[in-house]
């Protein structure tokens, strides 16, 4: 083996997943082998970003093979009404107004960036019962984008804005709810909506976001909490276990102020809490990974590429 | 079985299977062949291709003919399966229909001499 088939071998090792390259990376090896020019040395910058976008392709085949795809509807129908319900109430929040006596009396019409987002999302939910399903995608993509403009416009213009504990677990359960099925239980969404209105007295109880709505956010993880793991029970298969370890990212993020506080910031700041949110992300993520690779280890043999018919040596 | 393919097939799929239509190639064979059908203007590299296979071969429209071991590498070849047949004589006649659509109506603006 000369150096350059050695580098390509080594680029191969580091991009495409382990039962993939013990099936074709002679084959792959040969093939830019055939390509080479006389005197080449090293692969070319194409080929490296060529070797990377094949590796790429093929985790996400064997992810999808491993049945994460699958999976994904059954995350979404649980995300989607989460993610509406809070929305319900935190509209009820912007809209009703609130007299207490460490300040003056909110009223939804001067917290406009609030009421957008919130109501972006419970459009939503109006989207999915009324509209043809390719525009519930569309409008989850919207209202994903009007949750993270509001953050840098909310500190451009100095309006405020719902407090970040609340948007940036919005944002995880709308990426999430992308995967929404075609044609799912078209209530689903607006049950979340129901329940979110009369629940912003229990989400918010003082009118505000701060105080119990901190700790409160994560009753409704808890409850997203036990209906994946229910959906596990119920079916018991790698799907409702691929949908839970999805949804383990929103239900920590739903968390922040607890588990903050569990990691011993008393009063949790925005420092704590994003420090906190990166450390959900970062733990949920690999949990999902190391799965994964545990799951395609496990089932090699399945989805290794094309089984060889014959062989004959020239 | 109705193949797990999407339809209209995107140009290098379509020239794929189109060279695999001649004879079984490996995977150079496919590249220069597939060079060659598109006039140089797809020039596919190897990471590429094989993905391009590799959702081939799922869906059913390639199968691997045969191994070889050429200097120690292992080369594979290709064939076009009856379901891949099928999807290439389903895409041709689709683009015949609308290059005929098309020359007709183009006959008036450009004159006799457009074939």
């Amino acid at each position: 083996m000369n150096d350059l088939e050695r580098r390509y071998h080594r680029l191969i090792r580091l991009f495409y997943p382990a039962a993939y390259r013990h099936e074709r990376a002679s084959e792959i090896v040969g093939t830019y082998l055939d390509l080479t020019t006389p005197g080449q040395r090293r692969p070319s910058p194409a080929d490296v970003a060529d070797l990377a976008a094949g590796g790429l392709r093929q985790r996400l085949r064997t992810a999808g093979a491993a049945g994460l795809g699958a999976a994904m509807p059954l995350a979404a129908m649980l995300a989607l009404p989460t993610a509406t319900m809070i929305a319900a109430a935190g509209l009820m929040v912007e809209l009703i107004p609130v007299i207490d006596d460490i300040g003056p009396a909110r009223r939804g019409a001067i917290a406009p960036l609030g009421i957008g987002v919130w109501a972006a999302w419970v459009l939503v939910a109006v989207a999915h019962l009324v509209a043809p399903s390719r525009w519930t995608r569309r409008a989850i993509g919207a209202a994903l984008a009007l949750t993270a403009t509001v953050i840098p416009v909310s500190a451009i213009i100095g309006e405020p804005r719902p407090p970040l504990f609340t948007l940036v677990p919005q944002l995880a359960l709308g990426l999430v709810a992308l995967g929404i099925p075609a044609r799912p239980l078209r209530l689903l969404p607006l049950a979340g909506v129901a329940v979110g209105i009369p629940a912003s007295g229990l989400l918010f109880p003082t009118g505000f976001y701060y105080g119990y709505g901190a700790d409160a956010l994560s009753c409704a993880a808890v409850i997203l909490l036990a209906a994946a793991v229910l959906l596990l029970v119920l079916r018991n298969d790698f799907r409702a276990l691929w949908a839970l370890l999805t949804l383990l990212g929103p239900i920590g993020l739903l968390s922040l102020h607890p588990l903050s506080r569990a990691a011993g910031y008393r009063n949790p700041t925005v420092a704590s809490l994003a420090v906190t949110a990166l450390a959900v992300t970062l733990t949920t993520s690999a949990l999902l990974l190391i799965t994964l690779t545990a799951r395609e280890r496990s089932t090699r043999h399945l989805h290794a590429g094309p089984l060889p018919p014959q062989r004959a040596e020239t | 079985m109705v193949p797990d393919v999407e339809t209209p097939l995107r140009e290098p799929t379509f020239l794929i299977l189109t060279a695999l239509a001649g004879e079984p190639l490996h995977g150079y064979g496919l590249i220069a062949e597939v060079d060659r059908l598109s006039g140089g203007r797809v020039a596919l590299r190897p990471g590429t291709l094989y993905g391009a296979l590799d959702r081939l071969v799922d869906a059913g429209l390639v199968s691997v003919a045969r191994e070889e071991v050429v200097d120690s590498r292992l080369r594979r070849y290709y064939r076009l399966s009856d379901d891949g047949t099928a999807v290439l004589a389903e895409e041709t006649e689709r683009m015949r229909r609308n290059v005929e659509a098309a020359t007709a109506r183009l006959r008036p603006l450009l004159g006799p001499g457009l074939a």
